[in-house]
């Protein structure tokens, strides 16, 4: 025991420094990137109808730290980092620390919500599609898993939107903070969710149905099957436990994939979350705003792949030892 | 039959999701779109906050009425500071602060300041905070200050008069600092320089009709009527809350649509009309953005340096149909000042070279030996001007009738901006700026035409010097009349040399509202200086 803890210390150490120097690398990655795109921050300080004079946007490209050296520039940035201070944005007066604190909790949302949605789709639906392999039951939800995977969530969104507002009218755009009012937060954020989890639920079904029919042809399940056991009970029983372990894997990294990618929908639905924020951020050429936002949506992806790896040797002891 | 029930159990999820997704909805504002102008009285429904949608937030400088200057700002602080004097829709000049304005020498202004005036949080406006304001603003401005660069002194005569005195006649003074949207605000003094940065940004202290109750960045910019305001009666609301739909204008009508929002603007005129079959009303078009296109006659090999060949290319546009097709009728036509400058004379039938005539066209150029010219116009193509894009392509189809082949050149607006920010060379010779209506008619015409403007083209140029010697009359004369009548001949001087193409003009924005607002209608500023005369059925 004491040597196999031993393995997986040296494991996760391994792991966790690699994660540390990606993140670095990531920090200056993000940092160079917004400059290279054109675009001045203090653009948005011009306006056909009133220019600031010359002498002002020098003032406030001083007060602003713009007139420094990149590297000093990164230095301070980073150094802040550290101490957990994403700066102030350069184009509106917050914190983007602040900026995330608010946005996060709504991409978190949409996305946990949204992957709820697409399992409890995806697993009945995936589990059908594999135990009747071949049956129309497969084909139909074969058929319907495609056409979700082909149609882009957006322009389920935009149809959604559009033929709501020219028919029932319901309230379906819009955002409340879940602390503001739980059931208003839920019941907004449930057609976006809704959206966004189709083509997930999609992806999942065709996974676990896969890895289902792989499952019933295994030679465990041979044996099982002649020992009395129905399909059914095969599925239900013994298959839906062994897929899970890779569809956990695949779960894990949507959830993190969907925080930083739910750009458009967030726009369709008017959500102010953290696609939002980026691209608005990036229409600005608010640098540590995009930054910031770019760095949080990396490091939860980067986490999220970092708690899948820790978790490996967990469940298979095997690749700790490697 | 397993099988069965478990679909039948998801498909019940998700429709009872649809559901509980809809439930609680607010319906449309499909009412009989009478949110009329001006209202009686005893009618009048007091308290009641106002839903207004907006694809976006103050921009740059958030709402530090010195730091700020974009629209999406100042359209916010007018509602929350006030100028000394304001003008009405007929360009004439009204009592804001200032009750009284006397000019006793053409270098001396004076004004009185209105009595028993206090700002938000209840302090008393003094003589002192006015002084303060325009010294600061000065200060923050330098020499780029276009009403103050002239400045000698201000100072308080007594408690209630203030009295400017310049080294120079400066003829735009009045009507640049009586701009709702044009910084030249009064603000409470001890306030400012207490608050740090983040709080002027956020916050306000000022005279005006509301005041900022609270800001969440993305979300929504929530405005509190000002208890103490100094006009009796007014505001009517309690407050205003601007929603934020993300720059999205499609879900900003789904907001209207869906009877989330009381009141909304749109920047896309086909949206708005679509709003407006969703029964809001229209307000009164202010058409206070022209569209230009600006030349540099010396690029390339300097084609657009004969005056024939720039005749012929504004003769080959044919402004109706641009009106009609690329604004959906949402248009007027328009000199480089836009139709909003209600004391000047308009564009008609005989302004020169307005009117379509393809033939003359071709005749022009042919005399030009250009008749087979190429060159390019360099525009903003970011998805919030697809509304110029089509009018540019329609322009460009035009001009092929008459063999000009006109390239469009769209980059990001960044880099147009850098053209007028900081008189970057031209990168064709054509640059599509939108302009909005300025504070002066004049300064319409500075940046481009004056020798000393940071864009102009035209030094040297004999097309232009009649121009530029208006342009430098009216920038003396310091009769309003006078001054008005050189300003027309300048247009038309403009519109005959074509030293600017000026295609249409549009409304900056299409204000829209519900038929349960009263009170509302637009301003010649798109300002939307009438909210504090507007009410709510509650």
């Amino acid at each position: 025991m004491p040597s196999a803890f031993r393995a997986y210390g040296r494991y996760a150490v391994r792991k966790l420094g690699s994660t540390v120097f990606v993140l670095v690398v990531l920090s200056l990655i993000v940092f160079l990137m917004v400059r290279l795109v054109p675009g001045d921050p203090l653009a948005g300080y011009y306006d056909t109808q009133g220019i600031p004079s010359d002498t002002k946007i020098a003032a406030l490209r001083a007060q602003l730290g713009l007139d420094k050296p990149w590297p000093v520039q990164y230095a301070s940035w980073f150094g802040a980092l550290l101490h957990g201070d994403f700066g102030d944005s350069l184009t509106q007066p917050y914190s983007v620390g602040s900026q995330i604190a608010k946005r996060l909790p709504y991409s978190i949302e949409l996305s946990v919500l949204s992957t709820l949605i697409a399992l409890a789709i995806a697993i009945p639906f995936g589990l059908v599609a594999g135990r009747r392999e071949g049956a129309w039951q497969d084909a139909v939800i074969r058929a319907c898993s495609f056409f979700a995977i082909a149609m882009p969530s957006f322009v389920i969104g935009l149809a959604i939107v559009l033929t709501n507002s020219r028919t029932l009218r319901l309230r379906l755009v819009g955002a409340v903070s879940f602390a503001q009012d739980p059931f208003d937060n839920l019941r907004l954020m449930l057609a976006p969710a809704l959206v966004l989890a189709f083509p997930f639920a999609a992806e999942l079904i065709r996974y676990l149905r896969a890895n289902v029919i792989e499952d019933l042809k295994r030679p465990y399940a041979v044996t099982l099957r002649a020992k009395g056991l129905t399909r059914g009970q095969m599925v239900s029983g013994h298959s839906l436990r062994n897929s899970l372990i890779p569809l956990s894997t695949v779960v894990g990294l949507h959830l993190a994939a969907l925080v930083g990618g739910t750009v458009v929908i967030e726009n369709v639905f008017s959500i102010p979350g953290m696609g939002q924020f980026l691209i608005q951020s990036i229409n600005a050429a608010d640098y540590p705003s995009v930054q910031g936002a770019v760095f949080v949506i990396g490091v939860i992806f980067i986490a999220m792949n970092l708690v899948i790896e820790l978790l490996y040797p967990v469940i298979n002891p095997r690749i700790g030892e490697v | 039959m397993k099988t069965r029930r478990t679909i039948a159990a998801i498909a019940g999820l998700v429709l009872t999701s649809l559901l509980v997704a809809g439930c609680g909805s607010t319906g449309a504002g499909d009412g009989d779109a009478s949110g009329s102008v001006g209202s009686d009285a005893s009618s009048i429904q007091k308290g009641g906050t106002l839903i207004w949608g907006s694809r976006s937030e103050p921009g740059n400088g958030g709402l530090d009425p010195y730091v700020a200057s974009v629209y999406r700002s100042t359209a916010v602080l007018a509602l929350t500071y006030e100028t000394l004097v304001v003008k009405n829709d007929s360009g004439k000049l009204e009592p804001a602060l200032a009750t009284k304005w006397e000019q006793p020498d053409p270098t001396t202004y004076r004004f009185t300041i209105r009595d028993g005036v206090k700002f938000s949080d209840g302090s008393a406006l003094t003589i002192d905070d006015v002084v303060w304001s325009f010294k600061h603003h000065k200060e923050v401005n330098g020499a780029g200050d276009e009403a103050l660069a002239n400045l000698k002194d201000i100072k308080a005569v007594d408690d209630h008069t203030v009295e400017f005195t310049f080294t120079e006649a400066v003829p735009s003074f009045l009507n640049l600092i009586s701009r709702r949207t044009g910084g030249y605000f009064i603000v409470k003094q001890s306030w400012y320089e207490q608050a740090d940065s983040k709080t002027r940004q956020t916050q306000t202290v000022g005279t005006g009709p509301f005041t900022v109750e609270e800001w969440n960045h993305g979300v929504d910019l929530k405005l509190a009527k000002n208890t103490h305001y100094w006009e009796k009666g007014v505001p009517y609301l309690d407050g205003i809350d601007f929603k934020v739909t993300g720059g999205d204008e499609q879900t900003l009508l789904s907001l209207v649509q869906q009877g989330s929002v009381d009141a909304a603007w749109f920047w896309d005129s086909e949206l708005a009309a679509q709003a407006q079959n969703a029964g809001f009303t229209k307000g009164k078009d202010q058409f206070t953005s022209a569209r230009s296109i600006w030349i540099d006659p010396n690029y390339g090999n300097g084609a657009l340096k004969d005056v024939r060949v720039r005749r012929a290319i504004s003769e080959a546009i044919d402004r109706e149909q641009l009106i009609k097709l690329g604004a959906n009728g949402e248009g007027a036509l328009s000199f480089a000042t836009p139709p909003a400058f209600n004391e000047l004379a308009k564009p008609n039938d005989s302004t020169p070279y307005y009117k379509y005539d393809p033939d003359d066209a071709k005749k022009l150029l042919k005399q030009a030996g250009a008749d087979n010219l190429t060159i390019s116009i360099t525009y903003g193509s970011d998805a919030s001007s697809q509304t110029d894009v089509a009018i540019l392509q329609l322009i460009a189809k035009q001009l092929s009738k008459v063999g000009v082949n006109l390239k469009l050149n769209g980059v990001p607006y960044s880099e147009v901006q850098n053209v007028f920010t900081t008189g970057a060379d031209f990168p064709s010779e054509l640059v599509w700026v939108v302009g909005t209506k300025g504070a002066d008619a004049a300064s319409s015409y500075h940046s481009w035409l004056d020798d000393s403007g940071k864009v102009s083209h035209w030094q040297g140029n004999a097309d232009a010097e009649k121009a530029k010697s208006i342009l430098a009359q009216a920038r003396k004369e310091t009769d309003a009349t006078k001054r008005a009548k050189q300003l027309d001949q300048l247009n038309t001087e403009v519109a005959d040399k074509v030293l600017i193409l000026n295609p249409l003009a549009t409304p900056l924005n299409t204000q829209l509202w519900s038929s349960k607002v009263h009170g509302f209608s637009t301003d010649s500023e798109d300002a939307r200086a009438n909210l504090k005369y507007t009410w709510i059925e509650h």
